[in-house]
């Protein structure tokens, strides 16, 4: 008990202080609310987003932005192993943007434009990403990178360049990164370690029911599918993906009956996953508003904080989206995930 | 002396139609430093420049083709020096054709060396496979054609295999591991399952990352013998690669000269062409201008006239004279041209950056002056005939250093000269009689005389600025920072200085210094306001208040800033002193050392005590005399030239074919 009080007694603070600058569920039916999406990016240069740097406009990398201040705020108060592991988690947006470049080096993309595409992730990040910008193809970039922690993953993965292509080396790369990422759970202390675990678990059970449903949609084998997702997760088993993986057309909520996502997809066969996904992420949404409740010293907090912050960015990539193509409001606040108000 | 070789502008006009034949001329007396015309002349009538980015990049192309082409044959390239003399105009084409030629030879044995990389290259593959496969015992031929079993090898990530063994539930089958991973995390397995279901493993092997191993298909046996034949292959190539290395040092001992004189004379022609560009022309006539030594003028004129058999027109002009260099719209190149033993310190001055035409040229000044300064901290008769024996050493065996060995050699000069007047040889003073001072035992007048010589070297710098101010007839200059009140106030303070030091206490009164001082401070802290009050006369302006009182603070400021400057410019020249005798402690400090290793007792002592010396004598002459050059140049670029140099000046480079292009005449 002391302990946890030692170890997060400054994190929870600056969360908590953090947490009031998201705008909240609230705050993006606001945005929703105005008129075109002009105005939905004039109104969010008024919130803690602040404005945007000269060269980038409200993009991705500007929202990014936003997510590496508060990620470097919340790594600077925690010590190792949390802080170790709290960055490891943060990395998955460098795993983003790598596979950006892995796909625009593969489509020879020039490198000042694919430059513009990455997002800079200073004192979180482990390479030089502007940099690697300037590869000519992926194999150069694969060696350049030979000597990163995603060196040996992307290199066992380079033979199949020519008949898969940059495919190969991506999801390679995310399914190194997620299996390090759980083992870096380990290092936490036990009860830390249930609550990432629960948290992150839920993370990837979303993340292997959507690419399970993309995979069905690129007509792989159910071997294929079972290799190319995440062996953990929280109640997306061995055997809940390999049912997932051989019977493209059951419905899901069957074979998601021992779970609570079945609820959610009781109806979503797995060719109409995505409309479904929402409910996911906004289950997701609801166990971190949990998580930020009851007692504060836990690594639950700041991971949940993170989590709720990219899913409140994901929710203003969907509006701004939605605005510009004018879909009407009550849509929009349909396919949002936050549910903190 | 003391100003760089006078130079004579040249416009010449000549038929366009021996532009060509004239360029040649000019290019084979090579002293015609080139200028831009579009820039430099005013014509009489409308110009045209020559488009040579065509002829440019034609031969471009073919020094690219022949550096190629020399470097693969192992043929040097050729030293300017020896490039052909120039006769006439070249056919491009028929080089271009005896270019391609050499080119072809070379991309044929290219072609053929990158056949054979490709080859060792599977090879290469097809044997770490087949080893791979060397546990199994069985031939390689039998694994190819099993009937009812589909079998697959390959080096998968360790990590994988159980992911594999998961994904593969609903299908039959073995996977089996052979040996221990390698140091990419990869392990060689072995999948069977039945042949109706390979598509199913082999989606499954791929997918998590397995790299097939291939098998040679035009080989058969076991692992072991096929290993043999592959060996025996590159055996062969080996042999085959030898054979294409011989044959081309042949052809480059055959194509050597050939080529080299072709690529000499694409670089010539290169610089014709170049020149061109810098040359224009109207429908029927040319225009050439650029900078001619005055002393070769004469041999220019002949050239050109020769080659025109006088149908040109030559015009000559004195810098002096012409008023687009008074507006310095063109550049009076800068050629140096001094004595043998002073020209290598022309290096100390490019450095730094060569003089405007028309200003003291000082490389002479500051030759004597470094060396002096040199031997005066160095001074050790020893040592100085070390550096003259080091600097005659590389005068004799390495010409490209013959700059640097002069130096060395009259540094040792000079520190010999010094180590007389010290009465040092090698540190010790028990060997010559001191013919003026021994500087661990007469600091004060090392010291004096050190600051005597700074007195010295800066009033030459601001008399040099003097001349400057004469010879670019520009008078306004003297009241600058520097100029003739800066001087005459130094002067006077110096004058000052050696009464007081001469004439004993009280010589100098307070009121004295302050009568004789306030002239020359007086005029610099009127100038500025004067200067301003006549400015406003003259525009019919009266100036504010505002004014008067910045002009007045700056004039205040420009007579602390002399005074500070000058007594510290001066007194900086004390290091000279300070490194005479820190040259000596060193000496002491290896005596004491070699005292004590020798007193260690026996024949060892001995022999310590003279290594001590030797190594001690090695360290003093390589750091100290580093150490003292620094600071000569130091004192030479700060102090000296900060009194009256300023470099901006451009260097002569005449347009010649073959030998350096800043030669002198």
């Amino acid at each position: 008990m002391l302990g946890d009080l030692r170890r997060y007694a400054a994190a929870n603070a600056r969360v908590r202080a953090l947490l009031s600058t998201l705008l909240g569920r609230g705050g993006l039916q606001a945005l929703c609310g105005y008129p075109s999406s002009a105005a939905v990016r004039a109104a969010l240069l008024r919130t803690a987003y602040g404005a945007p740097p000269p060269d980038a406009g409200i993009s991705d990398r500007y929202l990014l932005a936003r997510v590496a201040d508060v990620g470097r705020a919340v790594l600077e108060l925690l010590d190792d192993p949390e802080r170790a592991f709290i960055r490891q988690y943060l990395l998955h947006h460098e795993v983003d943007s790598l596979k950006i470049l892995i796909r625009g080096v593969a489509g020879h993309l020039p490198s000042p434009m694919l430059a513009t595409h990455l997002t800079a992730w200073d004192g979180i990040g482990t390479i030089a990403l502007a940099k690697l910008a300037g590869a000519t193809d992926p194999r150069t970039l694969v060696e350049r990178l030979a000597d990163t922690a995603y060196g040996p993953a992307l290199h066992a993965a380079l033979h199949r360049l020519d008949t898969a292509g940059s495919f190969a080396l991506e999801v390679s790369l995310e399914l190194d990164y997620y299996d390090r990422l759980w083992t870096a759970t380990a290092t936490l202390h036990a009860s830390d370690r249930d609550r990432a675990r629960h948290l992150l678990g839920i993370l990837f059970d979303i993340l292997n029911l959507s690419w399970i449903s993309r995979y069905h949609a690129l007509s792989l084998s159910p071997e294929e599918i079972l290799n190319y997702t995440l062996r953990q997760g929280r109640w997306i088993t061995l055997n809940i993906r390999r049912l997932l993986a051989e019977q493209p057309g059951t419905q899901w909520g069957a074979v998601l009956g021992s779970t609570p996502y079945a609820a959610f997809l009781a109806d979503a066969a797995a060719r109409r996953f995505d409309t479904a996904a929402v409910a996911l992420w906004r289950f997701l949404a609801g166990e971190i508003q949990r998580t930020l409740m009851g007692y504060p010293f836990h690594i639950g907090v700041p991971l949940g904080f993170l989590l709720a912050q990219e899913l409140e960015i994901r929710d203003l990539r969907v509006v701004l989206a939605a605005k510009s193509i004018g879909v009407p409001n009550a849509e929009i606040i349909e396919h949002l995930a936050t549910v903190r108000h | 002396m003391l100003s760089p070789e006078p130079m004579r502008h040249l416009t010449v006009v000549v038929l366009a139609s021996e532009l060509e034949d004239t360029t040649r001329a000019i290019a084979r007396v090579g002293v015609l430093h080139l200028l831009d015309v579009h820039h430099t002349v005013e014509p009489l009538a409308p110009i045209r420049p020559y488009d040579i980015s065509q002829q440019l990049a034609r031969l471009d192309a073919l020094a690219r083709s022949l550096d190629g082409a020399l470097i693969f044959f192992g043929v040097p390239p050729p030293e300017p020096e020896t490039f052909p003399e120039v006769t006439t105009a070249l056919d491009l084409s028929a080089i271009e054709a005896r270019v391609e030629a050499f080119s072809k030879q070379a991309d044929a044995l290219r072609q053929r060396v990158r056949t054979l990389t490709d080859e060792d290259l599977r090879i290469d593959t097809l044997l770490r496979n087949v080893r791979a496969l060397a546990p199994l015992g069985v031939a390689v031929n039998q694994l190819r054609n099993l009937r009812y079993v589909h079998l697959t090898s390959g080096l998968l990530p360790e990590r994988n295999l159980s992911r594999l063994h998961e994904s593969l539930e609903r299908v039959p089958h073995v996977i089996v591991p052979m040996g221990q991973a390698g140091a990419d995390g990869r392990i060689l397995v072995t999948a069977l399952c039945l042949r109706q279901q390979r598509d199913v493993l082999e989606r499954a092997l791929r997918s998590a990352q397995l790299e097939a191993v291939e098998l040679p298909t035009d080989l058969s046996g076991t692992p072991d013998e096929i290993s043999a034949q592959l060996q025996a292959q590159q055996r062969t190539h080996q042999a085959e690669r030898t054979a294409i290395d011989a044959e081309r040092r042949a052809i480059g001992a055959r194509i050597a000269g050939d080529a080299r004189s072709l690529r000499a004379v694409v670089e010539r022609e290169r610089l014709l062409v170049e020149a061109l560009g810098h040359m224009a022309h109207s429908d029927r006539t040319s225009l050439i201008a650029g900078w001619v030594p005055a002393v070769l003028a004469s041999t220019l004129e002949r050239a050109i006239q020769n080659a025109t058999a006088g149908r040109c027109v030559l015009r000559w002009a004195d810098p002096a004279v012409m008023d687009a260099v008074r507006r310095s719209r063109i550049p009076v190149p800068i050629l140096l041209h001094n004595a043998v033993l002073i020209r290598p310190f022309e290096r100390l001055l490019r450095a730094y950056g060569l003089p405007r035409y028309g200003d003291v040229e000082p490389t002479a000044i500051i030759a004597i002056a470094f060396l002096t300064m040199f031997g005066f901290m160095f001074g050790d008769v020893g040592q100085g005939l070390v550096l003259f024996a080091i600097g005659y050493f590389i005068y004799r065996r390495m010409f490209r250093y013959r700059d640097y060995a002069v130096i060395l050699m009259e540094c040792g000069v000079f520190a010999t000269v010094f180590g007389c007047l010290y009465g040092t040889v090698f540190g010790s003073e028990h060997w010559l009689p001191a013919l003026w001072l021994r500087p661990m035992e007469d600091v004060g007048r090392l010291v004096q005389t050190a600051i005597a010589f700074g007195v010295v070297f800066l009033s030459i710098g601001l008399i040099l600025n003097l001349v400057n101010v004469v010879r670019r007839r520009d008078l306004s200059l003297l009241w600058e920072r520097n100029g003739l009140l800066a001087a005459l106030a130094y002067w006077t303070a110096i004058g000052l200085v050696i009464r007081q030091v001469t004439g004993g206490p009280g010589s100098v009164t307070l009121g004295t210094a302050v009568m004789w001082l306030s002239v020359p401070i007086g005029l610099i802290l009127i100038k500025e306001p004067v200067r301003a009050l006549v400015k406003g006369m003259r525009d019919q302006h009266r100036p504010e208040a505002g004014e008067i009182i910045s002009v007045a603070v700056e004039s205040v400021v420009e007579v602390l800033d002399t005074v500070v400057s000058a007594i510290s410019n001066t007194a900086t020249f004390i290091r000279l002193a300070a490194f005479a005798l820190s040259h000596a402690g060193l000496f002491l400090a290896t005596f004491s050392v070699a005292d004590a290793v020798a007193h260690s007792g026996g024949t060892a002592g001995t022999i310590g005590a003279a290594m001590v010396l030797v190594i001690g004598n090695i360290v003093i002459i390589a750091l100290e005399g580093l150490i003292v050059a620094i600071q000569s140049v130091r004192l030479e670029y700060y102090e000296f030239f900060s009194k009256f140099y300023s470099a901006g000046g451009e260097e002569y480079r005449p347009l010649r074919l073959g030998a350096a292009q800043s030669a002198h005449p």
